[in-house]
């Protein structure tokens, strides 16, 4: 995207106020002749927590790698407003890495100064409480905690906005209270969080419920 | 900029090497496999004298013969590359670079198999693609160090090698090449089983068997053995452990072998960690279509050229050469625009904008090379070929005759010019004049270089060019007769 279309994004703010920080537009996508998604289109907001249900094999892993800009679309656009922080379903890690060397590399990527890297990592591993397990390579760690990990690797660089494909899967109750009580936070400090979650019954603590059915996105 | 990016790379190939090594059952291989393999040989040969043949030391011309029944070419060697050597010896360095490329091999699927979802995670935090693959690259380079160093120190009491360095040579290239093929297999494979029996496989029919020097000498396809990537190292390591003599050819082969190997490995990592194009046109989409359709019609073409041409290799042959074939003096220069050939087909992914003139051009290779392959086997041209020096185009020639058939086949008529013709024929007023005439220049020069760097007789450009454009114009009928448009 051209920074003309950044500040153009950015410039686009919706009735209520808020800054569309990701605008999908007619996506389209096909494995091979099967076609996944027919012209999906949505937009979300600064402060909001937007969820993504839908069947299984329905597109919804997919329309978020795509929003991630992590796989090709063959029709449509996405804009984006900001950095994006993404959490695959799967743990996505090196095996033989540490928690901490993971932290390194990605902030690395990122490119976020060593300093700055390490207070986020610090803060990271106190709120989703995995510093006691910094140390240990990925092969050691239970799945809940790799799934800490995934997740505090979308999180390193304080994206704009965050796409979370079932990020809950795998943590203890503690562990969801704590990303429950991150989001909260992050949509007062006005992230765009996007995630796929099957559990229904919290619907209402999203500002919106999106529904992924025949490849296009309906509200509600 | 540059200071931040090495750090980047630095970063990344420190990390990464770290989480291969961490890696007991690739710990346990690096340094126990080599050993074992060391005192299998010890326990199961015996320290005799046998005569074996190496390739690289072989020494031949073609010339003339008058013996009646005899072909109108055949080969006097001047060095046949018959040497004695002591066989436990010769099966500890020939097992050596076996080793070392299986380890490589594998050491380097998994450093991309297993990782490559995460790598292109990291691609997508930030890192630049080609900084993942520079990591990666020396990741495998100080593996590979590692185990052709340690190979030759455990090697060295035993074999006592004449020139160690070369021995150490011919070990970093076996490594170096299976390394990037097994980060070709890692990219490109889905499941870890297929990628583990590909590895094996490859490795153990080239490395650990074909490339044995007692086999090679009493191989029916010794061109075969030559042309797979374990014979460079293999032929390095043997020559510079048991003789004083250079094998000539061994080093650029490997070389040859070992960056074609890496480009291709690069290539194949390299688009599966590479960003998504979320804004790709419709002209993109087509021509990476049609790059994946050359790619497989290319594989097809070379398999069944090869066929045609062993065959035709060892049938009676005649010897077409004219006067003013005799007359026209070599010019290893012309290498270049010989060689250019093999670029109009990628050029015309960006050239071609009617499509249907691809698939046109697609029907007219195979009816010129169907028809061509019939006269390859009906009249099998063979010709002396010059001595050449050593500047680089002759070199690079040195290349073309050594992977031509012997002594002759697929000459008449030339398919070089030919496919040319109707690639370019394919490209013909697709853009602006200018490219034009810069097809008509370069299709000019690829039209002569054959007979420049005698790579083909005069007769048989003369009518390469008519066959490919005839193939052309039958392919244009058939298409529109076929589709209608």
């Amino acid at each position: 995207m051209t920074t003309a279309g950044v500040i153009g994004l950015l410039a686009e703010v919706t009735a209520s106020g808020a800054t569309v920080l990701l605008a999908a537009e007619e996506v389209e996508k096909s494995f091979g002749r099967r076609p996944v998604l027919r012209g999906a289109s949505f937009e979300a907001h600064a402060g909001e927590l937007v969820a993504i249900l839908g069947e299984n094999g329905s597109g919804k892993s997919t329309l978020l790698r795509i929003l991630a800009g992590a796989d090709d679309l063959d029709g449509g656009r996405v804009n984006r407003g900001g950095r994006i922080g993404y959490c695959p379903q799967e743990h996505v890690l090196y095996p033989y890495l540490t928690i901490d060397e993971h932290l390194r590399l990605f902030a690395r990527a990122y490119g976020l100064p060593p300093d700055v890297a390490l207070t986020r990592a610090d803060a990271l591993a106190e709120r989703l409480e995995f510093k006691l397990h910094r140390r240990q390579v990925v092969e050691q760690l239970s799945g809940g905690t790799r799934q800490k990990l995934n997740l505090a690797i979308a999180l390193l660089h304080d994206p704009a906005v965050v796409l979370l494909d079932e990020p809950y899967a795998g943590l203890d109750i503690e562990s969801y209270n704590g990303f429950v009580a991150w989001a909260d936070d992050a949509k007062r400090g006005g992230k765009c969080i996007v995630l796929i979650t099957h559990l229904v019954l919290e619907r209402e603590r999203f500002d919106a419920v999106l529904h992924l059915r025949d490849g296009r996105i309906h509200a509600g | 900029m540059l200071g931040e990016r090495a750090g980047r790379v630095g970063t990344a190939a420190h990390l990464l090497l770290r989480d291969l090594l961490r890696r007991r059952i690739a710990l346990l291989l690096l340094f126990v496999v080599p050993a074992l393999f060391d005192a299998v040989v010890l326990a199961t040969t015996a320290p005799r004298e046998i005569e074996v043949t190496l390739g690289a030391l072989e020494d031949h011309t073609y010339g003339r013969t008058s013996v009646p029944g005899l072909d109108q070419l055949a080969l006097a060697f001047e060095d046949d590359g018959s040497r004695a050597v002591d066989e436990q010896r010769l099966s500890l360095v020939f097992l050596g670079v076996a080793a070392v490329s299986f380890l490589a091999c594998f050491l380097a699927f998994n450093l991309v198999h297993k990782r490559r979802d995460v790598d292109a995670r990291l691609v997508l935090a930030g890192y630049r693609a080609h900084e993942v693959l520079l990591a990666k690259l020396l990741v495998l380079v100080v593996m590979v160090l590692l185990l052709a160093s340690y190979e030759t120190l455990i090697l060295t009491p035993w074999v006592v090698p004449r020139h160690i360095m070369m021995l150490f040579v011919g070990l970093f290239f076996g490594g170096f090449i299976y390394g990037c093929l097994g980060m070709l297999v890692g990219a490109v494979v889905k499941q870890e089983l297929e990628g583990v029996f590909t590895i094996i496989f490859l490795t153990n029919i080239d490395a650990g068997w074909l490339q044995n020097p007692i086999y090679y000498a009493h191989s029916q396809s010794q061109s075969l053995i030559r042309a797979l990537p374990g014979y460079g190292p293999v032929q390095l390591a043997v020559a510079g452990s048991f003789t004083d003599d250079e094998p000539r050819s061994a080093l650029p082969r490997a070389a040859l072998c070992g960056a074609i190997a890496l480009v291709a490995a690069l290539l194949a990592f390299g688009l599966r960690i590479r960003p998504a194009r979320q804004d790709r046109s419709q002209r993109v989409r087509r021509a990476l279509h049609y790059a994946k359709v050359m790619f497989v019609a290319y594989a097809i073409w070379l398999g069944a050229f090869e066929i045609v041409g062993h065959y035709a290799a060892t049938l009676h042959t005649v010897d077409l050469t004219s006067a003013w074939d005799r007359a026209t003096p070599l010019i290893p220069a012309f290498v270049w625009p010989y060689e250019a050939c093999y670029l109009l087909p990628v050029l015309s992914l960006f050239v071609i904008k009617d499509w249907r003139r691809f698939d046109v051009a697609l029907v007219a290779l195979l009816i010129a090379n169907v028809t061509a392959f019939v006269v390859y086997l009906l009249v099998p041209v063979a010709f002396p070929r010059p001595e050449l020096g050593s500047s680089l185009s002759e070199r690079v020639l040195a290349l073309e005759y050594a992977a031509d058939f012997h002594p002759g086949a697929n000459k008449l008529p030339s398919m070089h010019v030919a496919m040319s013709w109707i690639m370019v024929s394919a490209m013909w007023r697709q853009g602006r004049r200018a490219i034009d005439i810069a097809l008509a220049v370069l299709l000019a020069l690829i039209t002569i270089a054959p007979v420049f760097v005698k790579q083909h007789l005069l007769i048989d450009v003369a009518l390469g060019v008519p066959w490919g454009l005839a193939a052309y114009w039958v392919a244009g009928r058939v298409y529109r007769w076929r589709t209608g448009v």
